[in-house]
């Protein structure tokens, strides 16, 4: 049951009915709901994964109470949960991995060894609510927030149906207290929520789903394919990835807006970044924040005797569990050691961590300086998801050697002309439409200060009219998998 | 609450006549035409009915006789032409239809058409034997997919809303017009019908038949083939028939249908241009139908030579 369906449409209809009708003013209520609403969303894509989420929200509620109850304990309680989440991760999402790449490595140095694969079904969602478990024990341990009684509102924070499977990730500390207070009907933040819904509607339907059709059909044909049109798929991959999850991203902060819950942003406008440290701040922020709150400042603050090489062994261990974050396979691994080595000249030069706001000059555009920073970023990041597409590193390395390529200064060539200028045009409108907004939080928010009633209906119309006559054929969201 | 239910009725009222009114204007889904059960208990559509295919600019007429091509009868030299959605074919012009091509290429001859959408190939058969009784054909080209012989058989898939043989019982299953007036609602709410085919909530069903019959199976179910033929050449007269075949149909089928006697041909697009009307539709465009009606052609002048 995916946002962009019929049937979410119609669950959707009926939970926003019960919640504001029947169950107005009654806060424990509404909460049941979302929790029952949740499961029961949850169970739909396959109800064999219900019981490890249940189990694991229960081992953890009272693990955050005896943490808090036990202050002696309180770090054999946490390191517990800790590691136990750490096994459900490894156990669901990388045990195959592990013992494919032992046997591998035997294998190479001649002792033959024999790989033989679990079936393990993969819950949906798992590295999604499995940091919310640990974030929320470690949270309580460090005294941040109190280990709550409310097991109602505990497993609702953890399995909450706009993002379960594919975050945001929230943090214990600025949901569950939501979920305690009473929420009224607010008509500016639902209003605000559904715009929302529609802006990422709009993202994946008409952008997402449109390239993932003529990217697909690319990748499946790579030797065949010059440097210039590789380029060119790369670089409209971004754009798939970006629109495909940021897209799912504003879907979910807009039904939690519609619920009266805020959840966490997720993207903060990434391709005007002018260095890799400045769109990690901007990407995936809630996992980003995560690992940088639970992994960076702690390896940091352990390695912090070894002076600028500790920050970098730091960086490259966080990033590379960024990359593996997403999944069992060495791209992964490749993905975001690449990266923690794109941060290694910022450390060095000493701007990691420094922010400077985004100038523009009169026309509105960046400095020229800027410009080019802004574009090298892209590219940057869009070499990495070459690596992060493929299915295996030597796929990546071909393709990336055909991009690097005397072939990349021939005239691209694609089956379907019409179709790329189609999906490039999407594109470019979308690249104006969030620069021209770059400061709000999604492209059609605060549109009642600017518009009125009329050319606010209008829009939504055109917006929906787009999403309709040109979306794309229905394709699974890519975060999804991880 | 109240002034957001208002808010979101009006939107959604506004909109939707907004997206009906764009829909009928734009011709962005096709009309469809209503059928019944006639007194052979064959589906056909109800007379008098005209309307356009989608983006289409020439309508399309049902003839008296309830079929939506060609009706011409000249005693002793009519050919008449049976099929499925091909023979229909609905998406293109008349000009493109099969009896048009082939009466351009065989004037001699009259052309009369017999298609609808889900005709199985049992279903062919008997409107074969009613057209023989109702207006004598000289010969009659019946055209078939592999899909068509699958789709014919009960006990293989149940489709209430096809004619099909009961292997078992040896007996025709009779079609039955299946959700008539939620079809109705669906065709007439343009918009509705529009979402309905870009969002489909039953993509399977939908496209079961279409699959079938665009499908080359590696591994041909003879029995299927020797069952419907046993039972067709027992109960009906196969001398006038001529099986048209669908390029990339298996080449046993075709040497198996022979073994009963009956005339086939077996279309070729290979080293041809596409003769489908897009990479999601199946159907054959005009070109195709120029090409297979060449085809039929050449074969049928062979025939009344």
């Amino acid at each position: 049951m995916i946002f962009n369906s019929f049937s979410f449409s119609i669950f959707f209809i009926i939970v926003f009915f019960l919640y504001y009708f029947p169950l107005k003013n009654k806060t424990k209520a509404q909460n049941w709901l979302l929790l029952f609403a949740s499961y029961f969303f949850y169970g739909f894509a396959d109800w064999r994964m219900v019981p490890l989420l249940l189990v694991s929200t229960i081992i953890f509620y009272f693990l955050g109470i005896l943490t808090q109850n036990n202050l002696k304990k309180s770090s054999f309680f946490t390191t517990l949960g800790v590691l136990l989440g750490i096994c459900f991760l490894l156990y669901f999402k990388y045990l195959n991995f592990f013992i494919e790449s032992f046997a591998n490595l035997f294998n190479s140095i001649g002792l033959n060894v024999n790989s033989g694969a679990f079936d393990i079904i993969i819950p949906l969602g798992i590295s999604f609510f499995t940091f919310r478990l640990i974030s929320y024990l470690i949270e309580v341990k460090r005294g941040q927030i109190e280990a709550t009684r409310d097991f109602v509102s505990f497993a609702t924070y953890i399995a909450f149906f706009p993002t379960i499977m594919s975050g945001p990730i929230d943090r214990p500390n600025s949901f569950i207290p939501q979920l305690q207070t009473k929420r009224l009907f607010n008509y500016n933040l639902v209003v605000n929520g559904c715009r929302q819904l529609l802006w990422g509607l709009l993202q994946k339907m008409v952008i997402a789903d449109n390239l993932s059709d003529i990217i697909n059909s690319i990748w499946q044909d790579i030797p065949n394919q010059s440097g210039s049109t590789l380029l060119i798929i790369a670089a409209l991959y971004s754009i798939q990835l970006y629109t495909d999850f940021s897209g799912y991203s504003h879907m979910a902060i807009g039904i939690g807006k519609i619920f009266g819950l805020k959840i966490t942003k997720n993207f903060n406008m990434p391709y005007f970044s002018r260095n890799i440290a400045e769109f990690w701040r901007n990407w995936h922020m809630s996992l980003t924040s995560w690992l940088t709150d639970y992994i960076f400042i702690p390896l940091n603050i352990k390695f912090r005797n070894l002076g600028r090489t500790g920050i970098i062994l730091a960086i490259i261990i966080n990033m590379v569990l960024v990359g593996l974050w997403h999944g069992p396979n060495w791209t992964f691994v490749v993905f975001g050691f690449y990266h923690g080595l794109l941060f290694i000249p910022l450390i060095i030069s000493g701007t990691i961590f420094k922010k400077k706001k985004l100038k523009v000059n009169r026309y509105g555009l960046p400095s020229f300086f800027d410009f080019f920073k802004i574009i090298g970023t892209f590219l940057l990041w869009t070499i990495s998801l070459v690596i992060f597409k493929a299915e295996t590193v030597s796929i990546a390395l071909d393709y990336l050697s055909e991009v690097f390529s005397l072939s990349t200064f021939s005239f691209p060539k694609f089956t379907d002309v019409n179709n790329i200028i189609k999906v490039s045009m999407f594109s470019m409108v979308f690249i104006i439409s969030e620069w021209l907004t770059r400061k709000k939080e999604f492209v059609t928010e605060d549109l009642e200060l600017k518009l009125n009633k009329f050319f606010r209906w209008s829009l939504y119309i055109v917006m929906i009219f787009i999403i309709i006559m040109l979306g794309g054929n229905e394709q699974a969201y890519i975060y999804f998998q991880f | 609450m109240i002034r957001f239910l208002i808010n979101v009725t009006l939107f959604v009222m506004f909109t939707s006549l907004l997206g009906e009114l764009t829909v009928r204007v734009f011709k962005l889904v096709p009309d469809i035409p209503e059928r019944y059960l006639d007194r052979h208990k064959i589906q056909k559509f109800k007379q008098g009915q005209s309307g356009y295919y989608t983006r289409a600019n020439e309508k399309w007429n049902v003839n008296k006789y309830g079929w939506l091509g060609l009706d011409n009868i000249e005693k002793g030299s009519t050919i008449s032409i049976i099929g499925d959605s091909f023979i229909e074919n609905i998406m293109n012009p008349i000009s493109c239809n099969q009896g048009s091509i082939l009466k351009q290429l065989i004037p001699d001859y009259s052309f009369f058409e017999a298609g609808r959408s889900g005709i199985t190939f049992i279903e062919a058969i008997e409107i074969s034997r009613i057209l023989d009784d109702e207006i004598n054909p000289k010969y009659q080209l019946i055209y078939l997919g592999e899909g068509d012989f699958y789709e014919s058989i009960y006990e293989k898939n149940i489709y209430s809303d096809r004619l099909q043989l009961s292997i078992a019982e040896q007996k025709i299953i009779y079609a039955k017009i299946k959700s008539a007036k939620f079809k109705k609602i669906l065709y007439n709410i343009k918009l509705l019908y529009f979402l309905y085919l870009k969002y489909p909530i039953f993509v399977e069903k939908q496209n079961k038949g279409e699959v079938l019959e665009s499908t080359k199976s590696d591994n041909i179910d003879a029995s299927v083939f020797t069952d419907l033929l046993d039972y067709s050449s027992n109960n009906y007269n196969l001398n006038k028939l001529i099986f048209v075949f669908h390029p990339n149909t298996d080449e046993q089928i075709v040497e198996l249908v022979d073994k009963y006697g009956v005339k086939t041909l077996l279309l070729n697009s290979s080293n041809d241009k596409s003769w489908e009307v897009s990479k999601k539709d199946k159907h054959w465009s005009c070109y195709g139908n120029n090409q297979a009606g060449k085809q039929v052609s050449k074969a049928l002048k062979k025939l009344v030579e």
